[in-house]
């Protein structure tokens, strides 16, 4: 997982936390907060590219976790992916009712893409050629559901279990789209290729 | 296992992870801060028993509570006539309890949430709908009801109103 933590002391995983919360601690959230927050973030900013978005949708999921915390339920799955879909139906609402407005991540420096003479290695080529520019760009083009199965799985290394649990679908159906969403990515970057 | 996909495309998915990585997380929100100042409301650690097992006493307490309103609503609406909205109207049955489960735990003491009672008027061919016995050739007409509403929006529980 890109946005691993290691474990902390005895009590203070997410569980252990979360249990804290619901007994009435509220000391448990700030904690809970530091530990979950990241990773939810960069999934509502990687879904909608809107800085904006992302950090209302994350601290909505903490509110509703805050006021509400029997609403999670740990047989259903990890908080952080319990989080996640919350702040994921934020970016949703967000995101049916207007435009996007600011974008990230912004354009990269040309310098940086583009390196003094031309990569020997294909491979190499491709990649700087195109640059995170033309990705991000092709990412936002995908549909929404091609768009949160690539972001989940690819972009946040979670398991498919978890990413299926995230976007409320079947684990075929998550397959099936992120299969989709390679393809489509693929296609779209090659298709923007001078 | 996950499947990588082609390999330049995987190259620039691992580039654009690290990039995603790296964002700094936004400094907490006023609202995320209040919700930390206030204290949570306790709830009773739910140790939950698997789902069938679960649904056991609440559907047999439902069955229960289904036999008292279907029996009290079958003599309200064979003996009854229907007074006015305006005049004040005293409960003619038990509450029917339409929801089961988790939706009724926010209902306990010191929760965060609660339920607002609201009175309206029900066509009496939604009594079928709650299991209720109604005359079809009345289907038009109205009873008067109040109903359990939970903060969600879910209705939770229905009683009759003479």
């Amino acid at each position: 997982m890109l946005n691993f933590l290691p474990p902390g002391p005895a009590g203070s995983d997410a569980v252990s936390l979360w249990r804290r919360l619901v007994a009435g601690d509220a000391s448990a959230l700030d904690p809970l907060y530091r530990r979950e927050a990241g990773p939810v973030y960069r999934f509502a900013l990687a879904l909608c590219g809107n800085p904006s978005w992302a950090a209302d949708a994350t601290q909505e999921a903490f509110v509703a976790l805050a006021t509400r915390p029997q609403g999670f339920d740990p047989a259903r799955g990890s908080i952080g992916a319990y989080l996640a879909g919350v702040a994921r139906h934020g970016v949703l609402a967000q995101w049916r009712a207007g435009p996007v407005g600011e974008a990230w991540p912004p354009s990269e420096d040309a310098s940086e893409v583009d390196a003094d003479g031309s990569p020997a290695n294909p491979e190499e080529l491709l990649v700087h050629d195109q640059g995170l520019d033309a990705l991000w760009a092709a990412v936002r083009s995908l549909p929404w559901p091609f768009r949160e199965a690539l972001v989940l799985v690819d972009l946040q290394e979670r398991s498919y279990a978890e990413a299926a649990a995230i976007a409320g679908i079947e684990l075929n159906t998550l397959r099936t789209r992120l299969h989709r969403a390679r393809r489509q990515l693929a296609r779209q970057l090659a298709e923007d290729r001078p | 296992m996950n499947r990588p996909p082609d390999m330049p495309l995987s190259l620039l998915l691992g580039r654009a992870a690290r990039q995603l990585a790296d964002q700094p997380l936004p400094p907490m929100s006023p609202r995320v801060v209040a919700a930390l100042a206030r204290p949570v409301s306790p709830a009773p650690a739910v140790q939950r028993p698997p789902r069938a097992a679960a649904a056991r006493p609440w559907a047999w307490a439902g069955m229960v509570a289904c036999l008292v309103v279907l029996c009290a609503a079958a003599l309200l609406m064979a003996h009854e006539p229907q007074p006015p909205m305006s005049r004040a109207a005293a409960p003619a049955s038990d509450f029917l309890p339409l929801s089961v489960g988790q939706a009724w735990l926010p209902l306990s003491p010191g929760a965060a949430e609660g339920a607002w009672l609201v009175r309206t008027e029900l066509p009496k061919y939604r009594l079928a709908a709650l299991g209720l016995p109604y005359d079809p050739g009345r289907a038009g007409e109205s009873v008067r009801a109040e109903v359990l509403l939970h903060a969600s929006g879910e209705v939770l529980a229905v009683r009759l109103l003479r």
